[in-house]
């Protein structure tokens, strides 16, 4: 989704002030409040809780995830993707979790910190990739007249997020989830790659160069795009050095998966537990647009991600951060409750979405699928996507969720 | 206000090709403005000049590897005489995007581009149909597993939301009517089959008509239809001048499209005709995507830097040849700038203009980007690298920055009697990494991030 006009306009003025709160506090080498040095009796404090957003991108067949096992029309919908008793875990003798989803069934069962919720879409599914998870990202039915991001939004009326508030993983562009009026999100593939280099040859160069750079990047312009370039520009070379310090002293505690996905969560960890007053992390995991052959390739995702999230939540525990992260998945919608021809599923309407980690009230949440009741061949949505939302904002966050979650969607309790 | 002629030329090099090499700017506007755009434009008028070495690479290249499609490509981006077709190829990659991430097929992808490249000028219908039978786009876009019994939407939908008229032309119902139409359209040994035994013969009805419609029906009715030629022109212009153009700018352009009937050669003249092109408005308006700009930074430099070198970094800033992120294409625009992707900006510029081979010689002479004159002042240098990179137009503050650097001691580096590290006739080392980091500058300042 392309940054609007009126995005742009109105995220001017404030950025500078953000670039210039990054270089004070990377100059004096002091860290923000929000961090496991300032732990309280009454556990963390509002604006010290950060989420770890997983977008499952393609859309996740909910139904091979959460699997009403117990009902036979779902063998008889999917006679050759329908996993066996044997492939899936159980979970309240209706529903089980798919067999490659140990390391979070395990929590589920054990920690009892994993909330899962069934039916969770919004009326009447809009089967484009693009235009549904931007829905999902604004929490606005025409996203496209309102490109701000749901967290974006929400967390920017709370305390003041540093430069590190909202950080979008995985390279390329901004989540936008994250988007914000005001507030400027941080993109992070690798630590490294956050950084100016000189010429290696001239090292004693580097000084009046990076001066000079910092001098291209500071001077108001006319134009509005060069306006946001040298916003951007200022924020970047103010938090590099920042971020440096800060993340020198961690070492992950547990094995994150071997995949991209899994450097995207060590990433995450890393910056969780180096102070930064991080509040959202967004990843993504991407693939699940399984039109064909779908057994093999979800079951490979879905291991990913399960072994991803326990890992994450473990190394976060490991360095005093039990209380203070969470994890939250999200797709754009599920598919169709019938296969197609090529042992695939096309795009349908409501999946599961997954929440663990702290102060997360773990359980099922939510309305089982009921196939005997589709939908023009979807499972329907019962339970909105904005009660998810509107518990994490007010219940994990402590903010105020907006009135469009309030017109008759109740939030969830899905945390306690 | 129109631009000045030498940035005129220098715009239309930008934005019709991949900006100019050393010299260029010069000899075309020998040439002129109006000769220059027929020549971009009726590019069969030019040989490539790449004959020669595509035989000898194609000898190198494997195929069967996408990074080595990836090196080919950015190849002939930098060293095509005919930039308007690569360019061309490039906006069709994000137009009919497909990814090899899904397609998993580098020889597919080779053919698509390939498809870009002949066709990309010519009708709007006969690329779209030629799409629409394409192996990789029928991998991608699961055209290929379209079976009478059960019709993929997939393509059916795409095809109307993203590649012609858009969104709110066409209902649910036409989408799963397009479905039927395409029912058949498969692949054989990577090749597009039609096969009847699979085709809906029944009657369908899409966008008003009726009858046994099939996919090239479809590729008719949307490609003749007046919104997309609404669209394409729209997206054109955007992709070429600015966003978001009047009615009365578009004009020209659905006249053109009309008067040829889709043909996209057309339109982009009229596009590189119009005031609007040559306006201020226009001028440093977009965004430059990674291509633009690791492209156009490799040829200012005289085209020195190996192809094979760039095409990763340009997916780290955000653009990975053959693999956008989703059949959308890139978001493009401020979608490019973020902390991050500035840093990979930043350290493309540091890589390209310090990067030494072995013996420690250079990649790059500064001398060449000077136009091939040795400044004799650190106002002269300023001015020469901003002619070349900037067309001269840099503000004031910037050029006393980079002034400030020019003459900043180097505590490492040797002075001039006045203690300055920057002494013209004394030390050449001084003024190599002096003249190296001047350019980082410039390829790293905002200004150089717009086209």
């Amino acid at each position: 989704m392309p940054i609007t006009r009126r995005k742009l306009l109105s995220r001017t003025g404030l950025a500078v002030v953000t670039a210039a709160a990054g270089g004070a506090l990377g100059a004096s080498g002091s860290a923000p409040g929000a961090g496991p040095s300032a732990p309280s009796a009454a556990g963390p404090k509002r604006g010290e809780r950060a989420l770890v957003l997983i977008q499952l991108a393609g859309g996740n067949d909910g139904l091979n995830t959460v699997v009403p096992i117990a009902d036979p029309l779902y063998k008889k919908l999917r006679p050759s993707i329908a996993l066996a008793p044997s492939e899936v875990l159980d979970l309240d003798g209706k529903l089980a979790l798919h067999g490659a989803m140990g390391a979070l069934h395990a929590r589920f069962s054990g920690q009892r910190d994993v909330a899962i919720v069934t039916g969770v879409h919004y009326p009447k599914s809009n089967r484009s990739h693009f235009e549904s998870t931007a829905i999902w990202q604004t929490a606005r039915m025409q996203p496209h007249l309102e490109p701000e991001g749901w967290l974006g939004r929400a967390l920017e009326a709370g305390p003041p997020l540093g430069p590190f508030g909202l950080v979008s993983e995985g390279g390329g562009a901004l989540s936008p989830a994250l988007y914000a009026a005001q507030a400027q999100a941080t993109v992070l593939s690798s630590l490294d790659a956050f950084a100016a280099q000189p010429d290696k040859k001239f090292p004693g160069d580097a000084p009046a160069l990076f001066a000079a750079l910092r001098a291209l990047y500071v001077e108001p312009a006319q134009a509005s795009e060069e306006q946001v370039v040298r916003q951007v520009g200022g924020i970047a070379l103010a938090s590099s050095t920042r971020l440096k310090e800060a993340a020198s002293g961690y070492q992950s505690m547990v094995q994150f998966p071997k995949h991209p996905f899994g450097e995207q969560l060590r990433l995450a960890s890393q910056l969780l537990a180096s102070n930064l007053g991080v509040r959202v992390i967004h990843c993504t995991l991407g693939g699940f647009d399984t039109h064909g052959n779908q057994r093999p390739q979800q079951r490979n995702l879905l291991q990913t991600l399960s072994d991803g999230i326990a890992a994450l939540l473990e190394d976060a525990a490991a360095h005093g951060l039990a209380d203070r992260v969470a994890v939250m998945t999200y797709s754009e919608f599920g598919r169709r409750a019938a296969e197609n021809a090529s042992g695939g599923t096309d795009h349908g309407s409501a999946s599961a979405l997954f929440l663990a980690g702290a102060g997360v009230h773990g359980g099922l949440h939510g309305t089982p699928p009921d196939l005997a009741h589709l939908e023009g061949g979807d499972v329907p949505c019962t339970t909105d996507f904005r009660a998810v939302y509107a518990s994490v904002i007010r219940d994990y966050f402590g903010e105020r969720p907006e009135k469009p979650l309030e017109h008759g969607i109740a939030p969830l309790q899905l945390f306690s | 206000m129109p631009l000045d002629p030498r940035t005129r030329i220098a715009h239309l090099l930008r934005r019709a090709g991949f900006g100019p090499a050393p010299g260029e700017i010069e000899s075309r506007l020998d040439a002129g403005y109006d000769a220059t755009v027929q020549q971009l434009v009726e590019s069969g008028a030019v040989a490539e000049g790449l004959s020669d070495i595509d035989q000898q690479i194609g000898g190198i290249l494997d195929f069967g590897d996408i990074n080595d499609v990836r090196t080919w490509w950015v190849y002939r981006m930098i060293h095509s005489r005919r930039p308007l077709v690569e360019k061309m190829a490039f906006f069709w990659h994000g137009h009919f995007a497909t990814a090899q991430s899904k397609v998993n097929n580098p020889w597919l992808m080779y053919l698509q581009n390939q498809l870009f490249r002949e066709k990309g000028l010519g009708s709007f219908e006969e690329l779209l149909l030629r799409v629409a039978r394409d192996p990789a786009m029928m991998i991608y876009l699961d055209g290929a597993q379209n079976r009478k019994a059960h019709p993929n939407e997939n393509f059916a939908r795409e095809v109307m939301e993203l590649f012609t008229f858009g969104l709110g032309h066409y209902s649910e119902e036409d989408v799963q009517e397009g479905a039927r139409c395409f029912t058949g359209w498969q692949l054989r040994d990577d090749a597009f089959y039609f096969n009847p035994q699979e085709h809906d013969d029944g009657k369908k009805k899409f966008l008003g008509e009726e009858g046994n419609l099939d996919g090239s029906d479809v590729i008719r009715i949307l490609a003749r239809h007046p919104a997309t030629a609404e669209r394409m022109s729209r997206k054109l212009f955007a992709f070429f001048a600015y966003e978001d153009p009047d009615a009365k700018t578009l004009a020209p352009l659905l006249d053109a499209w009309k008067q040829s009937q889709g043909s996209i050669r057309e339109v982009l003249r009229a596009i590189f005709n119009s005031h609007a092109f040559s306006s201020e408005k226009a001028y440093r308006a977009r965004i430059k995507s990674p291509a633009e700009f690791v492209i156009g930074a490799v040829r200012a430099v005289g085209g020195t830097i190996a192809p094979r070198a760039v095409v990763g970094l340009m997916a780290r800033m955000g653009q990975d040849l053959f693999n956008p992120p989703s059949v959308k294409g890139w978001d493009g625009g401020l979608a490019w700038i973020s902390t991050s992707t500035l840093f990979e900006r930043f350290n493309f510029a540091a890589s390209i203009t310090t990067a030494r081979g072995p013996d420690g010689t250079s990649h790059i002479a500064p001398q060449l980007v000077f136009g091939g004159i040795a400044p004799t002042s650190s106002e002269q240098m300023i001015e020469l690298a901003a002619a070349a990179l900037l067309d001269g137009r840099i503000e004031a503050p910037m050029r006393a920055a980079l002034q400030t650097y020019l003459e900043h001691p180097d505590p490492a580096g040797p002075k001039d009697p006045k203690g300055r590290s920057f002494a013209w006739n004394a030390d050449p080392r001084a003024l190599d990494e002096k003249a190296r980091g001047l350019l980082h500058l410039l390829f790293s300042s905002p200004e150089y991030q717009l086209s």
